[in-house]
């Protein structure tokens, strides 16, 4: 009996537990146990797998967020761009009901890389960002570091993802800069605000003399009250000016033009023309964003 | 010899003087007020009773002083106390020395040498003592000694000969003219500059315009006190000079006559460029004036003269005795003009910069 109700318990216990477990549908949804890292090429080591994996995982829960990195030595007569968003697509990656994520693929065989970006992730990556992200990674992947390179681009992934959340994703108007890039700027802008202030001081000066200048001069022309008078205004007869003759005949004319100067706030049209992410649809039928290059 | 005019009071016999406030002749002694005119005419009753006595005393003087002790100068005998004066020849006014009776040397404002019109001073010693203060403040870089240490050795209310010339221009001139017109396409900012040629002529008259007749009188302090207001202007009378000094011209007018041509001329070609309208830019090419219907009249014209002396160094100012436009340079204290240039120089450049370093801050 005692121990009938034991089972009992626990059981009611364990059907209590279980729940939120089985009843957690969207959890279904984004299938977390697959591998993030498909190294089909074997450009990694085991343990350098192992890392990638984790630091992958540590961002998905973080961010519910898809990451995955796809390496391959042949991508069978697709282009990077088909072979990427087919692996997204068809191996049912992504996180939530749009399948939001990113895929980063390196193809050995025409040493091609290429981001392919679906659902929320096509905000995160604009076409800027993949251009930047690049950028950052491909010096590894050259020197074939892979391992440094994906490191970096789930740096780079992290940084889009934070900025994104707060509404200002990395575009051509809110450039990404690495942490040696904003040293820099930082650098550049402190010598910049350096030169504009002692600039500001010397002009502070130059007005200083000038305003002296003027002041001592007015106040040195109080002192001096005797002069000749240049005319005899005072004593014209009013009225007794009488015009007998006068006309005004035209001479001759000339003209001269001036380059007129590139207006800078004109371009404003352009850039705004610019700037987000462009989209295509893959095989299966899906929205993705995406860009790529060699290495 | 000269003769000497001085005015007696037809009430108690004093030597009466015109009085600026009032603008009559007033007797010090016993305050009975006389019109210019009336006194004139009592006066010429009087003299007539006195001839024969003035005649006495006329050849008295003559035996007295030698041509030679006179360069230049006159003996005059006070009609009052008796004393005897010496002025120059061109005094016309001045006060027996000792017994201060305002004294009027006849001859100089006799014949040709009579002045047409006066202006009667309108202003006092003290207005004029006034006046010379107040020029004295607000001058920054005056000083700050001179005030206190300036010593005014004399104030004088001074009738200054003036010429005043008159005359009808007939004047013809020419004048360029440029018009400016802008507009821009794309590429180009256009600027069209269009020129003309403008011709005026005709007539403009002035009127008694000044200059100063006296060689004492620095011509640049007496064109500084103008203008004067000829509304005031009286037909000569010997007794507006009572109690003032008056000179009589040492500058004739053909000598003066330039002045004023250089004047008149400058004003007219103003006036014709003042004509033309409608320009961006006018310049003066060339300009014939000529002077038709000329005149000039012998005026004499009130005036206050202050010198003063500080630190060994003398001082003039002038005032215009109708208007009361007080002149005359002062001295410069090199020292406050540095303190002064350095002073402004420093505070605005470290003011500045202090401003822009906080907006800098507070901004980054």
């Amino acid at each position: 009996m005692k121990s009938l109700n034991k089972i009992l318990f626990v059981g009611i216990i364990l059907l209590l537990l279980m729940p939120p477990l089985s009843l957690n549908v969207s959890a279904e949804l984004f299938d977390k146990t697959q591998p993030r890292v498909v190294d089909n090429a074997d450009l990694l080591t085991d343990s350098e797998e192992e890392s990638l994996e984790s630091q992958i995982k540590t961002l998905i829960d973080k961010y519910d967020f898809d990451i995955v990195i796809v390496t391959a030595d042949t991508i069978g007569g697709k282009t990077p761009m088909e072979y990427a968003d087919d692996y997204y697509d068809y191996e049912g990656y992504g996180a939530g009901v749009e399948r939001d994520g990113v895929l980063l693929l390196i193809s050995m065989a025409d040493r091609d890389w290429w981001i392919s970006t679906r659902g929320y992730g096509i905000t995160v990556f604009t076409d800027y960002g993949i251009d930047k992200a690049g950028e950052i990674f491909v010096s590894y992947l050259s020197s074939a570091e892979y391992s440094q390179g994906f490191e970096k681009f789930l740096n780079v992934t992290e940084d889009y993802l934070t900025a994104a959340k707060q509404g200002k994703p990395y575009d051509i108007n809110n450039v990404y800069l690495t942490k040696e890039e904003a040293e820099k700027e930082r650098i550049r802008l402190e010598k910049e605000n350096k030169e504009q202030l002692y600039g500001a001081i010397i002009g502070s000066f130059v007005i200083g003399l000038v305003a002296a200048l003027i002041t001592v001069l007015v106040f040195k022309s109080q002192l001096k009250s005797v002069r000749f008078q240049g005319g005899a205004a005072n004593y014209e007869v009013a009225g007794s000016l009488n015009l007998t003759r006068s006309n005004e005949v035209f001479l001759y004319k000339n003209v001269s033009r001036r380059r007129r100067e590139e207006s800078s706030s004109g371009g404003g049209g352009s850039s705004s023309g610019g700037g987000g992410s462009s989209t295509h649809t893959s095989s299966s039928g899906a929205t993705h964003g995406g860009g790529g290059g060699k290495f | 010899m000269a003769t000497l005019l001085e005015y007696k009071c037809p009430c108690c016999g004093g030597a009466v003087s015109f009085d600026s406030g009032q603008q009559k002749m007033v007797c010090p002694y016993c305050d009975a007020e006389f019109d210019v005119e009336e006194l004139k005419k009592s006066q010429v009753e009087n003299e007539k009773l006195n001839r024969p006595e003035r005649h006495e005393w006329e050849d008295k003087t003559d035996n007295m002083w030698s041509t030679e002790d006179l360069n230049g100068m006159n003996v005059y005998v006070c009609n009052s106390c008796g004393g005897e004066l010496i002025a120059e020849e061109i005094t016309g006014a001045t006060a027996c020395p000792y017994c201060d009776s305002p004294v009027i040397l006849k001859s100089s404002f006799s014949g040709d040498l009579r002045p047409d019109y006066v202006i009667p001073f309108k202003l006092d010693k003290k207005a004029a003592k006034e006046a010379m203060f107040n020029h004295l403040k607000g001058k920054k870089l005056l000083p700050k000694l001179f005030k206190d240490e300036n010593h005014i050795d004399e104030i004088k209310g001074l009738y200054v000969p003036f010429w005043l010339f008159s005359s009808d221009t007939d004047s013809k001139h020419i004048f360029h003219g440029t018009k400016v017109r802008r507009w821009s396409d794309r590429n180009y900012d256009y600027t069209e500059t269009s020129h003309y040629n403008i011709y005026r002529e005709g007539r403009l008259r002035f009127e008694n315009v000044p200059v100063d007749g006296s060689k004492k009188m620095p011509d640049d302090m007496m064109e500084s006190i103008e203008p004067f207001n000829y509304k005031d202007m009286k037909d000569f009378n010997t007794g507006y000079l009572s109690g003032y000094l008056a000179d009589k011209y040492d500058v004739d007018q053909k000598s003066s006559i330039g002045r004023a041509n250089n004047r008149i001329k400058n004003s007219t070609i103003d006036a014709f460029r003042k004509t033309v309208h409608g320009y961006a830019t006018v310049t003066t090419e060339s300009s014939n004036v000529n002077f038709l219907n000329n005149s000039c009249r012998y005026a004499l014209l009130p005036v206050w003269i202050l010198n003063t002396t500080w630190k060994d160094q003398k001082f003039m100012f002038a005032m215009n005795g109708q208007t009361g436009k007080f002149i005359g340079n002062l001295p410069m204290d090199k020292g406050l003009f540095w303190k002064w240039f350095l002073g402004i120089f420093a505070s605005v450049g470290i003011g500045l910069s202090v401003i822009i370093a906080l907006i800098v801050l507070l901004w980054l």
